[in-house]
């Protein structure tokens, strides 16, 4: 590629630089797709991917994958498009080794449990990251630069009890992830240069046409970033396969689901359910879940333990 | 007078962007946000993070987080998906 557009901005020897950097992208779905594709239209020379799903249909329209591609590992699309070094894998404290070589990390997870296990690997290795968040109209983005800036521990302290909307559930627009995952990429551009970076979060909404920057400042008592104690580094969501069959997925932390809150967005999507004091139950394709108040879920009909994590991360968003 | 800054659909529900609360503590101040703008504890159940000064309140005393004249507090929807 010819890159002499950015010249007049970075110059030849930033370009150069670039060239030599290896980024790594957690998640291939909106997010990451498109934060590959502007990584790789950056010139960034090497672009490591961690991910764990297919292409879905309904992945197309906030995505840069297309018809052809359906069915097919999302890690396997970009290496074919963009010649990414790709792992079809789930990121967790055991295969977050994968990320070892990259000189920074990109999130394009959809939850925020995978995010405090970035978090604790890049404080623990002292790598910067860049923290994405999309969801209906707006973004987050925060860049953490470990031991300058704040992390994410210092802004978000622990899993949420309860659960983030996601996606799935709440719904987001086709142009939004690639406005995250570009303003992302532009920072990691300003990281990989050495250039200052600020502790703040950036927030857009394209609603509202808000661009707003929150200053974050570090916080004196973090588990992560001050007293070093890496905790989701050793947490374990536990995934169990019942005597029935079904997978029972339970999050490190207890959570406090609101079903009724969960139930209504459920009414939304047009998915009939049952709700008792205790648990929800519904169907999603070929799966019946159930949804406890402790955040604890039961699947019947997944087959494996990535179909159980990527129906939590759906649902609970943990 | 406490600086609040609200983000994306609070907005609607505010009229503006920027707005000056007299109030002691978080408590008072979302106490008073909720009498003067309908609909606006309902969304916050929606799950709003609350900054002082970018500090999330869970890491400060929560509800009783004392506010004071020149504190910023942001309230914005976190978000989780990707």
């Amino acid at each position: 590629m010819d890159f002499s557009r950015h010249f007049p901005i970075i110059g030849i020897e930033a370009q150069r630089k670039l060239s030599e950097s290896t980024v790594g992208v957690v998640g291939a779905g909106a997010l990451g797709s498109w934060e590959v594709y502007f990584l790789h239209k950056l010139g960034v020379g090497k672009i490591v991917v961690v991910d764990r799903d297919f292409v879905d249909d309904s992945d197309l329209p906030r995505t840069i994958y297309t018809k052809e591609d359906i069915g097919k590992p999302k890690v396997e699309v970009l290496k074919e498009k963009f010649g990414v070094e790709g792992y079809f894998e789930d990121l967790n404290p055991a295969t977050i080794g994968i990320l070892e070589k990259v000189d920074l990390i990109i999130d394009g997870t959809d939850n925020i449990y995978t995010r405090q296990i970035i978090n604790d690997y890049a404080v623990k290795n002292n790598k910067p990251w860049i923290y994405v968040g999309v969801l209906s109209t707006y973004g987050n983005i925060m860049p953490i630069i470990p031991g300058k800036t704040a992390c994410f521990r210092c802004f978000m302290p622990k899993l949420p009890e309860r659960p983030m909307p996601t996606c799935a559930v709440a719904g987001v627009m086709s142009y939004v992830p690639s406005l995250a995952a570009s303003i992302a990429v532009g920072l990691a551009a300003k990281i990989l240069l050495g250039e200052e970076i600020k502790s703040e979060l950036i927030f857009f909404d394209t609603k509202t046409l808000e661009f707003e920057r929150v200053e974050v400042p570090r916080r004196e008592e973090c588990p992560a970033c001050v007293k070093r104690e890496f905790t989701f580094l050793e947490k374990h969501m536990k995934i169990e396969r019942l005597c029935d069959g079904s997978i029972q997925v339970t999050p490190p932390e207890k959570m406090n689901v609101n079903l009724e809150n969960l139930a209504g967005k459920l009414e939304k999507l047009g998915i009939e359910y049952l709700k008792t004091s205790h648990f929800l139950q519904f169907e999603d394709d070929e799966y019946e879940i159930l949804i406890f108040k402790s955040g604890r879920m039961i699947i019947r009909g997944a087959e494996g333990e990535i179909e159980a994590k990527n129906l939590f991360a759906r649902y609970l968003g943990g | 007078m406490v600086k609040v800054k609200v983000f994306a659909t609070l907005i609607k529900l505010t009229g503006r962007k920027i707005l000056e609360v007299p109030a002691g503590s978080v408590g008072e101040l979302l106490e008073k946000l909720y009498s003067t703008y309908p609909g606006f504890e309902e969304e916050l159940k929606r799950g709003f993070m609350i900054l002082v000064n970018g500090r999330n309140i869970e890491h400060l005393q929560g509800l009783q987080t004392p506010l004071r004249e020149e504190d910023i507090v942001s309230i914005f929807p976190p978000a989780g998906g990707g």
